[in-house]
């Protein structure tokens, strides 16, 4: 049974990554949290931890390892844009996204434990098809961010933990859209595709003022991702190749929109987040969280090319998001010793202007819903959580973009985590 | 272990039930729009008085190519007005214009020159069968027994219309008065007695413009002052009412401030010499200085910087680059001159303002200088994806000769005036769908399934010299 849900694992694992959050940030990092809408940074008591909130993993023993992932399925659907018809309906191709979690923790002694953690914080897909009103906006985007993250957590006494780690991050971007050279009105499709490493930090701490409050609070900071010789590469019309006045339109073509090479800066957003957990009894616990993406960092996007494109060294796209704010209720109910049901509510906060919304990320505010249970098995722990987010309707109707209309989106998505600890 | 079993039947249990889905709407697009009423009543007769911007004049010539894409062909396509319902005076290739003179027509992009700067060349009449005396397209659109819907007519002051009955009277002197009008076998009639005997339920009326622009494209030189403000007022309004009291509504546009057309702006105030910015020597109304960034510098200057054959100043110096050689003044709006045109474009825009507001509900008015003004801000005219601006060549809005819009342009324009006619007089005319117009317009279509290849790279930076100048 145990090698069937690993290999199951496994081959998710190996399928690729990524999706879209708030903004485009993941939270769903462990099948515990995510069943209690995440609001974990108080309680913290399982080697999740190490995402959530550092500093508890100094009340787990011995050696704890957890290794897990999100199945993420968005729909997004776009009605419009109005200025072509107000009343056409576009599908954005439904894709299944799978980032991966895995702890590891150490408890060296009564004071010191140290983990470390990979996880998928960033990530963004979607896959509008190329050929779609809003092609020159975006056809095929994918964002996706790999962490690792060691830390070390220290118990000042026994009811005080502090921890701080490390945030070694691996970019990826890949976005498709259409172009238009408008001085002969022909279009090319471009491809930016382009991978770095950035470095960033956390910290963590924990507070059990009585035996049945815990307060947490948690912060990782920016991490800028400095990418460099990314590649940009177009793809341009076929001709007839006996028209020598299709073979001068291509020359020119290829000659404004070579493929070359290009930097860009992306400055991951901060997460802040403070919590507070009770035990109403000894089975019943509940958690809530205030939480805050610093996505005002996500100011300005703008690509430098290495040779002009279309006549200009740079494209500086406009982002303009603000910090965004999530609220989380989860709850716990200890059925028996090792077996746990759990729910959770979050209201998660658009972190993308409404002007400046465009298909790349369809995002807006969220009313998102949780179940799950955990099961323990001797050493071996299960977690279960499904998680129902629903959109609002975003009606857009000043977009700088001049796309105007409705994105609708709603996911589903299952995370599973499996932990052993000896 | 049984407990195990009953999770994995759990959760294989919620992939099917929980998996929501995101509602598909019943309607997936609009039905194709019927007209209403209103909106058929005024496109019962619908005729177009105006000048080049009206004729579909663009890239220095009138030629039935680009008449299709006029904004007044395009508004009554959208009304489901037939070739037939909605004539115009359609000329052949490659048509009438600026270079008629010279024996060429139509202004022809041809790629980039071994500079990298653009080829713009007319195209010439020789070989083409075009003759400039019978220059209509074929002896239909010749011989139509009626007068033409579209009765713009090139380079016609706001006098004319309801006065020029030929090329030889009339204020502007423009040879295709006589092409449009076709007296004297029309009874020597004016272009509003002609529109006005098409008993007209609409009227598009877009003029003005050259009562400034002559002034303007000319430097100032030809004719030496706009339009008299209070004349161009009682000419306005006397038209007006003329067609009002006929019965028909009418639909007016302003005029675009100069600052915003390319024809005024492509041409820097300096020239780079040996890796130094030199203002150019102009002659400008305060006499012989260097130009500042307040002065404009016309388009058709552009060919004449550095000449040196002494056609317009003392040979072997080059034009513009030395005090004894300044840019003859019909080069140059200068900083003076450019306050008076600016002046003229909002007297004349105040007076159409205000004679459509105390209409009564029987003038619709369609703001082109704010659609100027607006795309000609860094941000441009966005259009999902795509940023048209007032740029020369690259803007997308304006064509090869600075001052008519292209295909798109006249569609932009097209559109301005239908949400003005369906706001003002309850139609229901559809918008025109800017993004299939782009789509429908490439000359090139972009398959990702056939993707194109050169057979050799290294040749490309040849053919433009290494370079291109946008």
């Amino acid at each position: 049974m145990h090698k069937k849900l690993l290999g199951l694992l496994l081959i998710v694992l190996l399928s690729s990554t990524m999706v879209f959050g708030s903004g485009f940030s993941i939270y769903e990092q462990g099948a515990k949290s995510m069943a209690m809408a995440g609001a974990f940074v108080a309680k913290a008591n399982d080697v999740s931890a190490i995402f959530f909130n550092p500093a508890g993993i100094t009340s787990l023993k011995g050696w704890n390892i957890a290794i897990g992932g999100t199945i993420i399925q968005p729909q997004a659907s776009f009605i419009g844009p109005t200025i072509k018809d107000p009343n056409l309906y576009n599908e954005a191709e439904t894709e299944t996204f799978f980032p991966p979690h895995l702890y590891v923790s150490y408890t060296f002694n009564d004071r010191f434990s140290a983990g470390l953690g990979v996880f998928v914080p960033f990530g963004l897909g979607s896959n509008w098809g190329k050929d779609w009103p809003g092609k020159y906006l975006a056809t095929i985007s994918k964002v996706q961010t790999i962490f690792i993250n060691p830390v070390i957590a220290y118990k000042i006494s026994d009811n005080l933990s502090v921890a701080v780690g490390a945030d070694i991050a691996m970019g990826d971007v890949d976005l498709e859209k259409v172009v238009n050279y408008p001085v002969r009105d022909i279009d090319l499709y471009s491809k930016l595709k382009a991978s770095t490493v950035g470095y960033g930090f956390n910290v963590g701490i924990q507070y059990k003022p009585t035996e049945k409050l815990t307060l947490g609070a948690a912060y990782r900071s920016n991490v800028m991702l400095k990418f460099k010789d990314g590649d940009a590469q177009f793809e341009y019309p076929s001709i007839d190749s006996s028209d020598p006045q299709q073979q001068l339109m291509l020359a020119e073509l290829k000659y404004l929109f070579p493929n070359t090479k290009g930097d860009a800066d992306l400055e991951l957003p901060t997460f802040t987040s403070v919590g507070i957990a009770y035990d109403f009894s000894d089975r019943l616990t509940a958690e809530f969280n205030y939480f805050v993406i610093g996505w005002s960092s996500y100011d300005v996007l703008t690509v430098k090319f290495k040779d002009p494109v279309g006549g200009k060294t740079e494209s500086v796209n406009e982002r303009k998001y603000e910090n965004s704010a999530s609220y989380r209720l989860g709850m716990e109910y200890r059925v028996s010793d090792n077996f746990a049901v759990r729910a959770g509510y979050l209201k998660d906060n658009k972190a993308v202007p409404d002007n400046r919304v465009e298909p790349s990320l369809p995002e807006g505010d969220r009313n998102i819903y949780n179940i799950g249970f955990g099961y323990k098995w001797n050493n071996l722990t299960f977690d279960f959580a499904y998680m129902l987010l629903l959109q609002d309707d975003r009606k857009i109707t000043e977009s700088v973009d001049n796309f105007n209309g409705t994105y609708k989106s709603l996911a589903n998505l299952f995370g599973f985590t499996l932990g052993y600890s000896l | 272990m049984k407990i195990l079993k009953i999770f994995l039947v759990l959760i294989l249990f919620s992939f099917f039930i929980a998996g929501c889905k995101l509602e598909e709407p019943s309607i997936k697009k609009s039905n194709p729009v019927q007209l209403n009423q209103p909106a058929q009543e005024l496109f019962m007769s619908f005729v177009a008085l105006g000048n080049s911007l009206t004729a579909g004049y663009q890239s220095a010539a009138l030629t039935a190519k680009y008449q299709e894409y006029s904004f007044v062909k395009q508004i009554a396509k959208q009304a489901g007005l037939s070739d037939d319902q909605f004539t115009q005076p359609l000329l052949g290739w490659p048509g009438l214009g600026a270079y008629t003179e010279k024996g060429a027509g139509i202004l022809q992009f041809n790629g980039f020159d071994e500079n990298g700067n653009p080829k713009i060349d007319p195209v010439p009449y020789a070989g083409t069968g075009f003759d400039p005396f019978n220059p209509f397209l074929n002896a239909e659109v010749a011989g139509l027994g009626r007068p033409y819907n579209n009765l713009g007519i090139p380079g016609i002051v706001l006098a004319d219309v309801d006065s020029a009955i030929s090329s030889a009277q009339s204020y502007s002197g423009s040879g295709l008065i006589d092409v449009v009008l076709r007296n004297p076998a029309f009874g020597n009639t004016t272009a509003l007695q002609q529109a006005l005997s098409l008993q007209p339920k609409l009227v598009s009326l877009w003029i003005g413009n050259n009562d400034v622009l002559g002034y303007a494209t000319s430097g100032g030189t030809y004719p030496p002052a706009p339009t008299d403000k209070n004349t161009f007022a009682y000419l306005y309004n006397s038209l007006l009412q003329k067609l009002l009291n006929a019965g028909t509504k009418v639909v007016l546009a302003n005029i675009p401030d100069v600052t915003n057309v390319p024809f005024f702006t492509t041409v820097p105030y300096m020239v780079e010499v040996q890796g130094n910015n030199i203002p150019l020597w102009i002659q400008a109304t305060d006499g012989v200085r260097q130009a500042t960034a307040e002065d404009l510098i016309l388009l058709t200057a552009k060919s004449y910087i550095g000449d040196v054959s002494g056609t317009y100043g003392p040979a072997d110096v080059p034009l513009g680059l030395d005090k004894s050689a300044p840019l003859p003044s019909a080069f140059v709006l200068d900083k003076q001159e450019k306050a008076i045109a600016r002046q003229a474009v909002a007297d004349f825009n105040a007076v159409i303002s205000d004679l459509a507001a105390n209409s009564g509900g029987k003038v619709a008015l369609v703001d082109i200088n704010a659609l100027l003004v607006d795309a000609s801000d860094e941000d441009g005219y966005p259009l999902a994806g795509v940023t048209l601006t007032t740029n020369f060549l690259s803007g997308g809005i304006f064509s090869l000769d600075g001052v008519h819009p292209t295909n798109l342009g006249y569609a932009l324009i097209a559109n301005e005036f239908i949400t003005s006619i369906n706001e003002t007089f309850g139609a229901n005319v559809p918008m025109i769908d800017l993004l299939q117009f782009l789509e429908e317009q490439q000359p090139l279509k972009l398959n990702l399934q056939k993707i194109a290849k050169l057979p050799n790279m290294l040749t490309i930076p040849e053919i433009f010299g290494g370079k291109i100048n946008l």
